[in-house]
């Protein structure tokens, strides 16, 4: 159970890596995906503790994953571009509380179940599932980018094309490691894995 | 979508116990602070921090980005191949176009640098020129063709000469863009000469530097010196001196230039060097053969003096 804590730092620190070296030789009109990003959406979007229906306590555990995934991620994104320390983190605090406010007070599915959540996720229909991961996952990132141009590059917003691009880019590989996810969470228990239960 | 969503009240809920939920939200304010302060700790030394993360993961940042240099060419190379035979095929047509542009260039530049020439040669002369291009050589009819015609004002019997004041000839045919060139070595061609004896003068600056009784008259003895002729040209652009008396004194090596006495050339153009002396008592004349200045076969820039039979 413990385990899982260092393979999610060393997976984000991959990722930050690949987003920096490898990734901007695929890149789209200059955009570059922001994996780093996507894995912490997935990571929060998928925690059991975010989906408890809003009329039940959240536990102080819920807070203390979300704050470690969001000081790894937003350490990573830090290092590795010029921004200050501290920026993408509190950029990262303000999508948390946004899933956890848009999947609590929108998600229908009973307190019971939500607990579920991980091993259910491969009953549901496919489509419906990334339809609804993909509508939260571009306001997430749509958030982020506003409040990246608000504060750190006012006025200059980029083209609409670019925006545009921005967006599928990253909403595509959002799904192929949301699929991925989905693959490793919904094995069988016999040889599932028991790192992230 | 349906199974999903719903629309609820935007309520909070009602703790169940105050003292609990007081102790969460300062904890949780507690936790803020204390990663405010991290951060802040952070953002001083976030300058040698990143710098060794960076020295840290820099193999690493290297392998990703060889890796994904070659990935990326590879795939470039299989979903653009089409394009890159057209961008090729591209490249080439502008290459030629490029070369071609240079060749012009560089004739461009040649030309340039024969009117540069030729300016400072007829500097005294005040010569009306018109540049034009040789096109081809005739060696059997010792003819050339160059590309300026009536059009350019061109008349017959003009005189041609080289950027160096070499005389090639005159203007034999006109046409209406074009004129032939009958150059001086074509069969019975004659031109009337001066011979400048090469030794004699520098005899008479030897003389007058030693500050004997020919000092002083240099430019006499020279004009005395002077041997006058006829150039005749023997075909194949071949050139012999001829009529010139046998009590003048001509040498190897000697200048022969235009006298200008036939009024169709003008005087002291270049024509060529004595290369031997033919001298027979029994005959009044001396012969010699000539080694032209006029160099045909490298030869593109030619001018025509166009105001010189007017005068």
């Amino acid at each position: 159970m413990w385990l899982k804590y260092p393979i999610i730092i060393v997976l984000f620190f991959l990722l930050a890596l690949l987003q920096i070296s490898f990734l901007p030789y695929f890149a789209i009109t200059g955009v570059v995906p922001n994996l780093v990003f996507v894995l912490f959406f997935i990571l929060i979007f998928f925690n059991p503790n975010i989906h408890k229906n809003s009329t039940q306590q959240s536990g102080i555990n819920e807070y203390y994953e979300a704050f470690f995934y969001i000081i790894i991620a937003g350490g990573m994104l830090d290092i590795f571009s010029a921004l200050n320390f501290g920026t993408s983190i509190l950029f990262l605090c303000v999508i948390y509380f946004l899933i956890r406010i848009i999947t609590s007070y929108f998600l229908k599915i009973p307190a019971e179940e939500t607990l579920k959540m991980p091993g259910e996720i491969g009953k549901t229909k496919t489509v419906h599932l990334l339809v609804y991961v993909s509508v939260i996952f571009l306001i997430s990132l749509i958030v982020y980018d506003l409040l990246e141009y608000v504060f750190l590059d006012f006025p200059h917003f980029p083209s609409r094309p670019v925006f545009f691009i921005q967006l599928s880019y990253n909403l595509a590989l959002a799904m192929v490691m949301v699929m991925i996810y989905q693959g490793i969470t919904n094995h069988p228990k016999k040889k599932q894995l028991t790192l992230f239960r | 979508m349906n199974a999903f969503l719903k629309r609820q009240n935007l309520r909070l809920p009602l703790p169940k116990s105050p003292n609990s939920n007081s102790l969460t939200w300062q904890k949780i304010i507690i936790a803020l602070v204390i990663l405010m302060l991290c951060i802040g700790f952070l953002t001083i030394f976030q300058s040698p921090i990143k710098n060794t993360f960076y020295y840290a993961t820099s193999p690493l940042l290297n392998i990703f980005k060889e890796a994904g240099q070659s990935t990326s060419t590879f795939l470039g190379g299989l979903f653009n191949g089409a394009s890159k035979t057209q961008e090729n095929k591209n490249l080439k047509e502008e290459n030629q176009r490029l070369l071609s542009q240079i060749f012009t260039l560089q004739e461009n530049a040649k030309q340039y640098q024969a009117i540069k020439e030729i300016a400072q040669a007829t500097q005294s002369d005040n010569f009306k020129l018109v540049i034009a291009q040789a096109l081809n050589l005739d060696t059997f009819n010792d003819s050339i063709i160059i590309n300026k015609g009536s059009d350019d004002g061109i008349y017959e019997n003009m005189p041609v000469i080289s950027s160096t004041k070499v005389l090639y000839g005159k203007i034999s045919k006109v046409y209406k863009n074009f004129s032939q060139v009958a150059l001086i070595s074509k069969k019975n061609s004659v031109v009337d000469v001066k011979i400048y004896p090469v030794k004699s003068a520098s005899q008479n600056e030897a003389v007058s530097s030693e500050g004997g009784q020919f000092n002083g008259v240099k430019a006499q003895d020279a004009a005395e010196n002077t041997v006058l002729g006829a150039v005749k040209g023997s075909g194949n652009l071949s050139l012999y001196l001829d009529l010139v008396s046998s009590d003048s004194k001509i040498n190897e090596g000697d200048t022969i230039v235009t006298s200008g006495l036939e009024r169709i050339f003008p005087k002291d153009l270049l024509i060529g060097s004595i290369i031997s002396i033919d001298k027979n008592d029994l005959k009044p004349f001396q012969t010699a053969r000539l080694q032209s200045f006029f160099d045909i076969k490298s030869t593109d820039n030619l001018f025509i003096i166009t105001d010189y039979l007017k005068r």
